[in-house]
């Protein structure tokens, strides 16, 4: 007898080949109202974690980037600014609804030229070796499958010397916050999705995978067993949210 | 140095008011589009370092960023005054005591557009007054700007002449440009007196030397 193998959607075991498309559901549930939902739960604060991790980023211009699970392009959108027409963004997400709300939202806005739109899966990512000066997964890490076989080909596709950063929830490092954290995303976030975008299911899921995310030294680790160097991580509002950083060698 | 979140958090409003004002002056945005991408560091002395990243419709302002400058200017905030004012950008550059490492041309461009920046006003305040308030209110402001200028200089002209001329506190400029050039004058003449002196001096030695080995050979 074959014994299936398991992996976490939320609090529930599932069979890993049925994660990639419930993940995939939420994210076609809640694309049309992401950015909003974003600010509100965040209250607005997603826009500094950003603008921290553009400014670790070390990019330059003339710089090719790859945003990873970049959905809506909060980060192209800045990337594809610094790096200028020498250089070049690659948005990519396995998720075609999120993909195509964040196209037609830069293209909407004349962010144009230099970015290209990529729906591709992080763990067997349609890139060369060794292509990017930077890549970012903010947000996204913590919904692929196979968290580790994500990192190897990041990495892979990442040139010598080239940076890899991720952005996520992690765990709060203070217990007071911890304790509001829990609280707020079990009981507002799942409300909030309700009234805003009409999908409780999808929030109650964001909240039960934030907990089931590995906590910032694991996924130091993990990056480290990936095959990426000098890997660091910065807390931010008390470690509710992780920014690691790591370099190929 | 201050937690990433909270520089972010202090930079915010003020990159969000500075480009406010950058979108109503359309010749500074053409001017800053040929270095769109390019990082400036201002190190501030006593304050910290605040880096300005040149985009092509705006600037970004962060306390803190991982990508090599393309040129870092330390002084004093007072420093930095000076040079914007100048006429001749370059030379006020290279006067002045702020340091400038990496790409000067970048440096010289940016004062000239931190001088040369003439936000429309107006424009900037019709959409909440309308049109003929505003007007009214540029009006007044372009008149007590231009009241303020004409007064700072005429203040700066009459407290230089009152020290210079009345007091005699301060030696007036071209006195004291005639004295420091005649004591170059005399510093050049005494270097070349010193420079015959040890010339002579030199060939009085060797005559002396060629005089003994004349009266006792070898």
């Amino acid at each position: 007898m074959s014994e299936e193998k398991t992996t976490h959607f939320g609090y529930q075991t599932v069979a890993t080949e049925q994660k990639q498309a419930m993940v995939a559901d939420v994210f076609h549930s809640v694309a049309a109202k992401y950015d909003l939902m974003n600010d509100l739960m965040s209250f607005g604060v997603h826009r500094l974690w950003k603008r921290v991790t553009i400014d670790m980023s070390g990019v330059r211009p003339g710089n090719k980037v790859l945003d990873l699970a970049g959905g809506t392009g909060d980060l192209t959108r800045k990337f594809s600014r610094i790096v200028g027409p020498q250089g070049k963004v690659v948005l990519a997400d396995i998720n075609s609804s999120m993909l195509n709300v964040g196209r037609d939202r830069l293209t909407d806005q004349g962010y144009v030229g230099n970015i290209e739109y990529v729906q591709a899966n992080a763990e067997c990512l349609p890139f060369d070796d060794n292509s990017f000066d930077v890549i970012t997964i903010a947000f996204g890490l913590r919904n692929v499958t196979d968290k580790d076989k994500a990192l190897r080909s990041m990495t892979r596709v990442l040139k010598p010397g080239g940076r890899l950063l991720v952005l996520e929830f992690s765990k709060a490092t203070n217990p007071v916050m911890s304790k509001a954290y829990d609280l707020y995303s079990f009981s507002a976030m799942p409300v909030m999705g309700k009234l805003v975008a009409n999908d409780a299911e999808s929030y109650k899921y964001l909240a039960e995978s934030i907990r089931m995310h590995p906590d910032q030294e694991t996924l130091k680790g993990m990056m480290e067993e990936a095959g990426l160097v000098r890997c660091t991580y910065h807390n931010m509002t008390s470690g509710v949210v992780a920014l690691h950083r790591g370099i190929k060698p | 140095m201050l937690p990433p979140m909270l520089s972010q958090a202090l930079c915010l409003p003020w990159e969000t008011a500075l480009n406010f004002a950058l979108r109503h002056d359309p010749a500074t945005l053409v001017a800053l589009k040929p270095h769109s991408g390019k990082l400036v560091c201002l190190q501030l002395q006593g304050m910290g370092a605040v880096y300005v990243r040149l985009l092509e419709n705006g600037v970004g302002l962060s306390l803190s960023n991982d990508a090599q400058p393309d040129v870092i200017l330390a002084g004093r905030p007072a420093d930095f005054a000076p040079i914007a004012l100048a006429e001749d950008k370059a030379a006020a550059l290279m006067a002045s005591p702020v340091m400038i490492e990496g790409d000067t041309r970048l440096a010289t461009a940016l004062s000239h557009m931190a001088s040369a920046l003439e936000v429309d006003w107006e424009a900037m305040v019709s959409p909440m007054t309308g049109g003929l308030i505003a007007h009214q209110l540029g009006q007044s402001l372009r008149g007590l700007m231009s009241w303020g200028q004409q007064t700072s200089a005429t203040m700066m002209k009459a407290s230089s002449d009152y020290v210079q001329d009345e007091v005699r506190w301060v030696t007036p400029a071209p006195l004291l440009e005639r004295f420091a050039c005649d004591v170059d004058q005399v510093r050049l003449r005494a270097d070349r007196l010193a420079a015959r002196i040890a010339l002579l001096e030199q060939a009085r030695q060797s005559e002396r030397e060629s005089s003994v080995q004349e009266k006792h050979p070898a």
